[in-house]
């Protein structure tokens, strides 16, 4: 395998979560349109609808904190299953809350897109 | 180009009926060809919606005659227009489609097409466009006639392996049961590996007197077979046990709070998680048999924890001071801690004997999903480049035994050594809350097969997340709009709309809110969930009105709005 997927998950985490954090309306070229988001129990497809949930999400401050990451590449093409956990902290409340998300990442022309993306809140 | 036929307009000029049309449904009609003796004029509209939308207008009134519309060629099957649209291909179709169904057996006897007399003579063979569209017309044409179809038999109609009436057929009848393919040129084994997960429900397949299986060799029937995850009988012969194909298949969890993208594929995910769970804590080495020389396994532990666990001994916020890990770390695979290739590596688990040697250095477990599938939330969506689905699920097991086999301590490993330190005595069995990925893919005999599996191990924190008594909203797909309102400081969730309709009772009375010429339109129900989703939603009055009457009264559906609609919702909506 050519491509270090341990790398590039890092990679795509760091970038994901400090673009979701600075401004989250700029996310929508990480999906195409059959991109899926499960987010908690509701789904959404295509990059628009997927930028539009995330936007609509009732805060103006966030940040993300990984916790842990772990990666495997998940077929021959290069696709890279991504598996996180983080801590959100939402605008000024004092107790981050835990997260735990999934990206299911494919190449394309010399790059990555979100495929899947699985997002469940874990409180506790 | 669809055809249409209309009659019915003799009392003016054709060109006076076609600007009739024009200006009545603004659809165009081209290539008008009319017949004055017959009365019969027939036309091409641009498309089959256009067409349909025109025989709509069959019955109106036209120059002291009522018009009759009908669509005569339902999928361009004429060809490029200038034939003459002589017959009606519909009703050829049509009648050889009644002629072939038998309504009590639910069965289309479809045998020998290519030599029906009507069907030639009309030339629907005559070349490859139209038979290329001729299966798909017949198809579309018994689902519009709402034919039920259990069987089909597709016997003696020189199939070939570039055949895609099978691909039609699925389309037309997915849950078909039985497929009679016999005697025709399938060649290749491809022919089938392009029906994989296109016949969920056959039961009984007939492929015999075609060159693919002229020698009867056992790969290649068992090639067949495991692509269709119920197919009991191939050629007359049983291959798998139904009733063990029922039980599989027939999942005794009830999938409330979980969100599946589809029917199906939830009741094979939460079938496989039952079974993959059960065995995980009964059997686990056999597992084994789920995972191939490719599969991979790996896990992690997040030691982190917020706040208090709504239960349980760990009461200290500092990481895992009051839990023990042992059993874990040596091999877990957080990227953020483990740097270096080699280490990385050694914890990535490829190929059944270095993934039954994890699966053994793990404590015994026990989950409850079958008792309390409420503890369990999942998540399945469909995996397109392997053909398969990825499972999230998250939860909860009790620790029941230490390891069988815990790893050696393992030099090279520089974290291994040191974690691995700490005795097995000094290790506790705790209750642990944790998140697994698995992508799996069909697999031989209509079992599946592991390709990754992720385990994230983390301390217990409850179900609070997707419990059921927090989010009682019924339609899984409506709850949880509005999520990550953040912990209040209390550790008690904030609700957002969605998340609580047993909330306490708002304290303002109707009365003291709704002005009376408001109150009088507004039923008590009408009144008390206006409250309410004031109350969730800061929303104004004459906002929260809106959103109600947009919803249709509904909570969920209010909820849902609210939420997609939020950044558009201008700041004096609210309260």
């Amino acid at each position: 395998m050519s491509v270090d997927f341990n790398a590039l998950a890092q990679q795509f985490c760091n970038f994901y979560y400090d673009q979701f954090d600075k401004d989250r309306s700029q996310l929508g070229n990480l999906y195409r349109d059959h991109s899926m988001m499960t987010f908690e129990s509701s789904q959404i497809q295509g990059g628009r609808s997927i930028v539009e949930k995330l936007v609509s999400l009732p805060f103006r401050k966030v940040g993300h904190r990984i916790s842990t990451l772990d990666a495997q590449p998940a077929s021959e093409n290069g696709d890279v299953l991504v598996m996180v956990t983080g801590e959100l902290v939402v605008d000024d409340e004092q107790n981050p809350q835990r997260y735990s998300q999934c990206f299911h990442l494919i190449p394309e022309a010399g790059s990555y897109y979100v495929l899947n993306d699985v997002f469940r809140l874990n409180y506790g | 180009m669809v055809g249409v036929q209309i009659q019915g307009w003799r009392n003016a000029s054709q060109q006076d009926l076609v600007n009739f049309i024009s200006r009545k449904s603004r659809i165009i009609l081209q290539n008008v060809q009319s017949n004055m003796s017959s009365g019969v004029l027939t036309a091409f509209v641009r498309s089959m919606k256009d067409a349909e939308e025109l025989e709509k207008c069959s019955g109106i009134r036209f120059a002291g005659d009522t018009l009759r519309i009908q669509i005569i060629d339902p999928v361009g099957i004429s060809g490029d227009g200038r034939n003459q649209v002589t017959m009606n291909t519909i009703s050829i179709l049509r009648s050889f489609l009644r002629a072939r169904y038998n309504a009590s057996a639910k069965m289309l006897d479809l045998t020998n097409m290519v030599n029906d007399q009507t069907l030639v003579q009309n030339g629907l063979f005559s070349s490859s466009t139209t038979s290329s569209k001729f299966f798909p017309a017949l198809m579309k044409l018994a689902t519009q006639d709402k034919m039920d179809v259990e069987s089909i038999n597709l016997s003696d109609n020189r199939l070939d392996d570039n055949c895609r009436y099978l691909t039609e057929l699925a389309l037309s009848y997915p849950k078909l049961k039985n497929l009679a393919i016999g005697n025709n040129k399938i060649s290749r084994l491809e022919f089938f590996n392009r029906l994989k997960n296109k016949f969920p429900y056959l039961r009984e397949l007939i492929v015999s007197g075609n060159p693919l299986v002229a020698n009867d060799n056992p790969t290649v029937l068992k090639g067949i077979v495991d692509i269709f995850p119920r197919l009991i009988i191939i050629n007359g012969q049983q291959v798998r046990d139904e009733a063990k194909v029922n039980a599989l298949f027939n999942f005794p969890v009830v999938t409330k709070s979980m969100f599946f993208e589809t029917p199906d594929l939830s009741k094979v995910a939460a079938n496989f998680i039952a079974a993959y769970l059960n065995m995980w804590d009964g059997q686990r080495h056999d597992l084994l048999q789920l995972y191939t020389p490719d599969s991979q396994f790996s896990y992690q532990v997040d030691t982190t924890r917020v706040g208090d666990a709504p239960s349980g001994p760990m009461s200290s916020a500092n990481g895992s001071a009051g839990s023990s890990w042992s059993h874990y770390l040596s091999h877990s695979r957080n990227l953020k801690r483990v740097s270096g290739a080699r280490s990385r590596m050694i914890r990535l688990f490829v190929g059944t004997d270095a993934i039954g040697k994890a699966f053994q250095a793990l404590p015994k477990t026990q989950h409850s999903l079958q008792q309390n599938p409420n503890l369990y939330s999942m998540e399945t969506i469909s995996f397109p480049p392997l053909n398969g689905m990825q499972i999230t699920l998250h939860g909860e097991f009790n620790e029941t035994a230490h390891p069988e086999q815990p790893f050696p301590e393992h030099k090279s490993s520089n974290r291994g050594g040191r974690y691995n330190n700490q005795s097995r005595g000094g290790s506790r069995l705790e209750k642990r809350s944790f998140d697994r990925a698995f992508v799996v893919i069909p697999g031989p005999g209509g079992s599946f097969i592991v390709a990754s599996d992720m385990l994230l191990v983390k301390p217990y924190s409850g179900n609070l997340a997707w419990s059921e008594e927090q989010r009682p909203v019924s339609a899984p797909s409506a709850v949880a709009v509005i999520p990550p309102v953040g912990l209040a400081s209390n550790g008690v969730a904030v609700p957002g709309i969605g998340a609580t309709s047993n909330m306490a009772p708002v304290a303002l009375a109707p009365n003291q809110i709704f002005p009376p010429d408001v109150a009088a339109k507004l039923s008590p129900e009408q009144q008390q969930l206006v409250l309410k989703i004031m109350h969730e939603t800061r929303l104004n009055l004459q906002f929260t009105i809106m959103l109600c009457e947009q919803s249709n009264w509904n909570y969920a559906a209010a909820g849902q709005n609210f939420a997609n609609s939020k950044s558009q919702i201008p700041p004096q909506a609210y309260q």
